[in-house]
């Protein structure tokens, strides 16, 4: 009896090795980013993980504002995750910190290149020469409006504003009692510089010559839409989604800047999307973010992970439910989900969007220029005195 | 005079010991992070060298980035302003209520507890409910004023640079009041009313008795209540944060927002650790005058 029931425990007990050594062979890593819970995001990692079982990615979701304070003290307290999504403007900070690995030479190794990502994204991994991470989701600027209302003010809704004084008279033209002509975003974040630069790239100049007269030029642009009520007086505080998008849907304004990410709440407008207005060239502000992996961390697992979410299906899908456009310009401009007339635009504005920086002190750069803009548009400051003030904050930066 | 280890009774070495779990406590706490923030605010310390094994000391330079930065002078003229504004109407209206409540009626001492609600809302709270009061649109102060026929339509209190601090302050000021009340109530009730009685049988009408009895005899009340007054509201944070930000505009960035920026918004930590010790000296300064102030009470030998 007892020889028995030494049998029966040894048996088990190979068994309980067998099933626990199974799960010790499944790798896990674990992601940090700011993508929001219910985003398609995380449906995409569960399929990864049921596809094969050498691998288990693990997302951790940090609210925007709360991200890079956290990665910042898990830098410092060396307990950081295997991977991370960045927001493009940031990759360069952490990257000079010295948290990021290089992986150019994986890079080499890989079936994509640089090449084969769209411009801006690809350099805002990079910093002197060698790159630092991949771009996951990318977006831009683009200029939305409402056909119907376009029509009621006998305006041509295949010929939209293709210049800022086509658009500034169409705003005119659209402002009636209960809805703004435009709606943009200027609000003392990082999303106001967002919508405020192309205005400044359309003319020409970027944030190194901000006391330029033609940087005044683009701020008095949006100042003399405030002043003649073509835009809200609340825009200095209304952000891109829960103010301008909703004051756009709620029929509230008649055209509005803003991304591809509203595309899936658009509500029940008749809407159509055009590029920003050029001037001395084309240009529009690049958003998205990046994955960037973690020095001394599982890069081999993660990478498993890569090659899933850079194959041309996954990727088109991903970004398609997320509201944004893929990375890749071969998914991009093959993709059914962009051939349509709105895709087609935020396609073709991409070649003219631009990366914020890369700079490692970006966030102070943002600060000085959203201050000047607030300043010049709440009436504090001449848009001179704004511009010449920001100036002189942002030269012993980017000395 | 000379100190005598030998003359130190076991009594008394047995009592070194019993303080000694608190010492460490002290120094681990509050002496250790003061001493680090202090050498932090004379090292190279941002993104680009956080992570290197050695800082780079300064010297100075870190204060006189902070100080010649635009935003500093701002910073500190809001900082003064919401302090000694706030501190105004904190202690004379707690003054009141403590008056008020001196005299005994019904209820005295129930009404008198709830007044303390105000300081034991958390200060996010505070933020929030502040808010929803201030709003431009649907705020029931707008409401309240046009009413009074104060304004005739409504203020965009926390939108606009140059009524957010008014705001802020409002907030602030509603918290207050008990803490004043009740440390000027307790002095109150110490001054012994044979006094009063007394004045009173030599002609002295209540505004004379206030003047040369109250007062004087409630000195030292008075002056902790304004300094430890002072000391907490020139520090507050979380509560200007969570209502503006330190917006629109830095009209209601004060100080330790200021640092805050620097450290955790810029990642500037040799900077923002300079920034909060600008904020300690003005505090030693302020310290350093209450102790002169109550010197002068002290009965000379």
């Amino acid at each position: 009896m007892k020889k028995k029931r030494g049998c029966v425990g040894f048996f088990l007990g190979i068994m309980l090795i067998l099933l626990v050594s199974g799960a010790y062979a499944l790798e896990r890593v674990e992601m940090w980013s700011y993508v929001p819970e219910g985003n398609y995001l995380y449906t995409a990692i569960d399929l990864f993980n049921k596809s094969q079982n050498k691998v288990k990615v693990v997302a951790k979701h940090i609210p925007f504002g709360e991200l890079k304070r956290q990665v910042t003290v898990a830098i410092v307290g060396k307990n950081t995750p295997d991977f991370m999504m960045i927001d493009n403007p940031d990759h360069a900070s952490f990257t000079v910190m010295g948290a990021y690995a290089d992986i150019t030479d994986r890079i080499a190794k890989w079936e994509y290149s640089g090449e084969d990502f769209f411009p801006g994204p690809w350099r805002s991994t990079m910093w002197e020469g060698r790159v630092y991470g991949i771009p996951i989701e990318t977006n831009t600027l683009a200029l939305f409006y409402n056909v119907d209302m376009f029509r009621g003010a006998a305006l041509d809704p295949n010929k939209p504003p293709t210049t800022w004084e086509e658009l500034t008279s169409y705003a005119a033209k659209l402002t009636k009692p209960g809805v703004y002509g435009l709606s943009v975003c200027a609000v003392a974040t990082e999303e106001g510089t967002f919508q405020w630069l192309p205005f400044l790239w359309q003319n020409g100049v970027d944030i190194d010559e901000l006391d330029n007269p033609k940087a005044v030029e683009a701020l008095e642009l949006w100042v003399n839409w405030i002043k003649k009520g073509y835009v809200s007086k609340e825009i200095v505080s209304m952000d891109q989604w829960s103010g301008v998008r909703v004051q756009f849907v709620n029929k509230g304004a008649a055209m509005m800047v803003n991304g591809p990410w509203c595309l899936p709440a658009m509500g029940d407008v008749n809407f159509k999307v055009a590029l920003l207005p050029g001037r001395v060239a084309k240009a529009s502000a690049m958003g998205g973010v990046n994955f960037a992996f973690f020095k001394g961390k599982n890069i081999d697992a993660v990478w498993e992970f890569m090659k899933w979410v850079y194959q041309p299906e996954n990727l088109e899908t991903l970004a398609y439910k997320w509201g944004c456009l893929p990375v890749l310009k071969k998914v991009a401009e093959t993709s059914p989900y962009w051939r349509d007339p709105v895709g087609q635009v935020f396609v073709e504005q991409m070649k003219y969007a631009r990366p914020r920086g890369p700079h490692p002190r970006w966030p102070q750069i943002s600060d000085a220029v959203y201050t000047a803009l607030q300043e010049a548009l709440l009436g504090a400051k001449t848009s001179e005195q704004a511009l010449k003030d920001a100036a002189k904050k942002i030269e012993p930066l980017i000395k | 005079m000379k100190i005598n280890i030998k003359f130190i009774t076991k009594g008394e070495r047995v009592g070194y010991l019993y303080i000694l779990p608190a010492f460490i406590y002290i120094v681990l706490v509050m002496i250790y992070p003061l001493a680090f923030n202090l050498i932090l605010s004379f090292q190279e310390v941002n993104m680009m060298t956080l992570m290197k094994p050695t800082k780079a000391l300064i010297g100075l330079e870190n204060y006189k980035r902070v100080i010649t930065s635009f935003i500093f002078p701002i910073s500190l003229k809001n900082s003064f302003i919401f302090t000694i504004g706030c501190i105004f109407f904190q202690f004379t209206i707690g003054f009141a209520f403590a008056l008020l409540f001196s005299l005994s009626f019904p209820m005295a001492s129930h009404l008198r507890g709830s007044l303390l609600i105000t300081l034991m809302v958390p200060q996010v709270v505070v933020s929030i409910l502040f808010k929803w009061l201030l709003s431009g649109d649907y705020g029931l102060i707008n409401e309240l004023l046009i009413k009074l026929h104060f304004i005739k339509e409504g203020l965009a209190w926390l939108a606009d640079p140059k009524t957010a601090l008014a705001g802020v302050m409002l907030a602030n000021i509603w918290i207050g009041i008990p803490f004043n009340m009740m440390i000027l109530a307790s002095g109150l009730t110490a001054i012994p009313p044979d006094i009063y009685e007394a004045a009173a049988v030599d002609g002295a009408g209540p505004l004379r008795r206030f003047i040369y009895l109250t007062l004087p005899l409630l000195r030292p009340s008075i002056l902790i209540v304004l300094t430890l007054g002072f000391i907490y509201t020139f520090r507050i944070f979380g509560l200007i944060y969570a209502m503006t930000g330190g917006g629109p505009i830095d009209s209601t960035t004060v100080l330790p927002i200021l640092a805050y920026k620097l450290s955790f918004l810029f990642f500037e930590f040799g900077q923002g650790a300079a920034a909060t010790n600008i904020l300690l000296i003005v505090l030693f300064i302020i310290i350093a005058v209450y102790l002169i102030l109550i010197a002068k009470e002290e009965p000379r030998e």
